[in-house]
């Protein structure tokens, strides 16, 4: 089985899952955008010119770290990280961004339109779009737009307008919607800069392939053959960049974490595998958690960036072929992970990696010494500064608040720690 | 006070409505009042947590009735209703996933039981035929699967969604979502001239149509003029018979 020929083609289409069900207005926009991306990665000028804003912009290759610390005290399999969080930006979704934004340049376009949860996807696009000279507008649902107010903050500092958006859920999914429809009303001269492995053709193949400088990277640095490749998932597109480029070895085992959020019987989780089902939504067919009318579900997370009802069908593919397996961390194993990480290792890393990592910290015990796990850190932690303060109780980070003039302290949620 | 306004229009009126917006019973009533009003076809949409296509004020329609936690089997047997209180054509729009979770055919054999004479699914491309059969089950119980096209969809293309349709061609008639206003300028007539010309299935217009001034100058190349978010306007912030009351108003004013 040829996997990555199955999940990288120029239809779109992955067994049953993918596509481009988009309003008819968005066809030759995508048509175009397919077209360019198709041709621009057969040109040497392109490529050249990527690989050199990898390299000098945002300062690729990333680290592949040995977790030592960890692994010996987890007693198991070795344990790597690969550290996307040192990219410029802080995350792996620069690695699209600066892919995308040479793509609407080469279109033409004056203007770009993205979606972000976390604030890192926006943050990167805000960035690249202050180096290429565009226009950028970032949709952010309301509660993620109060909850990563630090990112809002920096976007803005690079230029960028950010929009609360009031609808829905007020997180990622609606935000995806409203910048659909930006690009519905302005399709001419704007770019929809998607963040992720999801929505119509041909975003899906295209973050593939700018993403898979990852695992490409990984391959180079880890010289032997892993065993586990782990990653967090919420569209997938750090999980996809680690994992393409070892889909066809044999051997290597690939779990996708998803964010389990207080429990799946709570239901406030947006774990898609746990009891999603299949269906069609912001243009692509893939597995979505929704209700029995297919009205797509309220999710809750932790982290922003994975609070998502809908997973990128590639990774629907992949899973239904078996080729990855996919679980999920709760909030509060999450929180966990991120404290055992920072205190072994000195690393802090985003709570959506910290999904990943707190798989790891379970897997790696049943393993043999002599095996390895890489783990994607797609993204560093200094963004949850105030989610993870107000989880962890922090009195001196309330103190400083409450110097700062914040007479309102942030209300405690005692769930997490109960 | 519920006689036709005018008995003879120059263009052929498809009012639009969400089902379960206000409330299921008003929406029913409301389909009524645009029936006797002098809608020739009644568009009933079943609402959807996404409907990217939209503008605010029909998505904000959407939430509101989801909210309220109408199902889809509610807006079908209120359809199934009115289907026998009116004469009017009904015709289903929606999104795809709405359907494809009812099951595809399952939801035409139903939506075929009860009258409806076929539907608008804007996000179903018919490049996504091969796996989802859609456009055949319309055909295997005689619903018309309402091609869609858009001002920037290319002429072999456009060839392409009407080969592939039937009963009437939906054309957006702008670049945009639903509900702004839109000029209808030498681009929008060329275009409807265009699809003219490459069918002779009715023209229908919609996307942002709310004047007397607009009609007039559809109606030499269209058929059927869409009323969509300017009729929800009409009744959204105002208790039920007011609102039916400027329903009738708006559409007795438009010609």
């Amino acid at each position: 089985m040829n996997y990555k020929k199955a999940i990288f083609n120029k239809d779109g289409h992955f067994g049953t899952y993918g596509g481009r069900y988009v309003p008819e207005l968005l066809v030759p926009i995508m048509d175009d955008l397919a077209d360019t991306f198709f041709k621009a990665i057969k040109d040497k000028e392109f490529l050249e010119e990527l690989n050199n804003l990898y390299k000098n912009y945002i300062g690729r290759p990333s680290p592949l770290v040995h977790l030592k610390n960890l692994s010996d005290k987890l007693g198991g399999a070795q344990i790597y990280l690969k550290n996307e969080g040192l990219n410029h930006t802080g995350a792996h979704k620069i690695n699209h961004c600066l892919g995308q934004g040479l793509l609407a340049k080469r279109m033409g376009k004056k203007r770009i339109i993205a979606e972000t949860g976390a604030g890192q996807h926006g943050l990167a696009t805000a960035t690249i779009c202050a180096k290429f000279g565009l226009g950028c507008t970032v949709y952010m649902g309301a509660k993620d737009y109060d909850r990563q107010r630090p990112n809002v903050f920096w976007m803005e500092q690079l230029g960028a307008q950010v929009i609360p958006v009031y609808e829905g859920g007020q997180i990622l999914r609606d935000a995806i919607n409203a910048a659909l429809r930006d690009l519905i009303s302005n399709p001419i001269d704007s770019h929809y800069l998607l963040g992720t492995v999801c929505g119509p053709h041909p975003y899906p193949v295209m973050n593939t392939y700018f993403q898979r400088v990852i695992g490409g990277e990984v391959r180079k640095q880890l010289k032997i053959k892993p065993d586990y490749l782990v990653a967090c998932v919420g569209g997938g597109s750090n999980a996809i960049g680690l994992f393409y480029e070892f889909l066809d070895d044999k051997n290597i085992t690939m779990i996708g974490v998803e964010a389990g959020g207080k429990g799946i019987k709570s239901k406030k989780h947006a774990a898609r595998f746990q009891g999603g089902s299949k269906g069609v939504a912001e243009g692509f067919k893939s597995f979505f958690l929704q209700d029995d009318d297919g009205q797509l579900a309220e999710t809750h997370s932790i982290s922003a960036g994975l609070d998502y009802s809908g997973v990128g069908p590639q990774m629907a593919y992949l899973k239904e072929k078996g080729r990855i397996k996919f679980t999920y961390s709760t909030d509060k194993d999450v929180l966990k992970a991120y404290k055992t990480l920072a205190k072994t290792e000195g690393i802090l890393a985003a709570l959506e990696s910290c999904h990943a990592v707190a798989e790891v910290i379970k897997l790696a015990p049943t393993l043999k010494p002599k095996q390895t796990i890489v783990v994607n850190g797609s993204g560093r932690g200094d963004k949850d500064l105030f989610i993870v303060t107000k989880e962890l109780k922090d009195e001196g980070f309330r103190e400083f608040l409450r110097e700062q003039g914040c007479t309102l302290v942030p209300k405690l949620d005692n769930s997490l720690t109960e | 006070m519920d006689e036709p306004i005018k008995k003879h229009k120059p263009i052929d009126l498809m009012t639009h409505l969400v089902a379960g917006y206000p409330s299921l019973k008003a929406s029913e009533e409301l389909a009524l009042v645009m029936s006797k009003a002098g809608a020739d076809i009644l568009e009933i949409q079943i609402p959807f947590s996404d409907p990217i296509a939209d503008g605010h004020v029909i998505a904000e329609a959407n939430a509101k009735a989801l909210q309220q936690g109408v199902k889809v089997s509610d807006c079908l047997k209120m359809i199934g209703r009115l289907s026998k209180k009116v004469s009017t054509p009904i015709f289903i729009m929606t999104y795809f996933n709405v359907v494809f979770h009812f099951g595809v055919d399952k939801f035409c054999k139903l939506a075929s039981e009860k009258n409806v004479q076929g539907l608008i699914i804007p996000d179903y491309p018919f490049d996504e035929e091969e796996s989802n059969g859609l456009i055949a089950s319309c055909k295997n119980h005689s619903l018309s699967f309402v091609p869609v096209l858009a001002p920037n969809t290319r002429p072999d293309r456009m060839r392409e969604v009407l080969k592939q349709g039937s009963g009437f061609v939906y054309c957006v008639a702008r670049v945009g979502t639903t509900g702004s206003k839109t000029t209808i300028d030498k681009k929008t007539i060329q275009y409807l001239k265009n699809v003219r010309k490459l069918s002779n299935i009715p023209v229908a217009v919609g996307f942002g149509l709310s004047e007397k001034v607009q009609m007039k100058a559809i109606e030499p190349y269209a058929d059927i003029a869409v009323i969509g978010t300017a009729l929800i306007k009409q009744y959204k912030d105002r208790p039920l018979q007011k609102g039916k009351k400027a329903v009738r108003e708006f559409l007795g004013g438009l010609f």
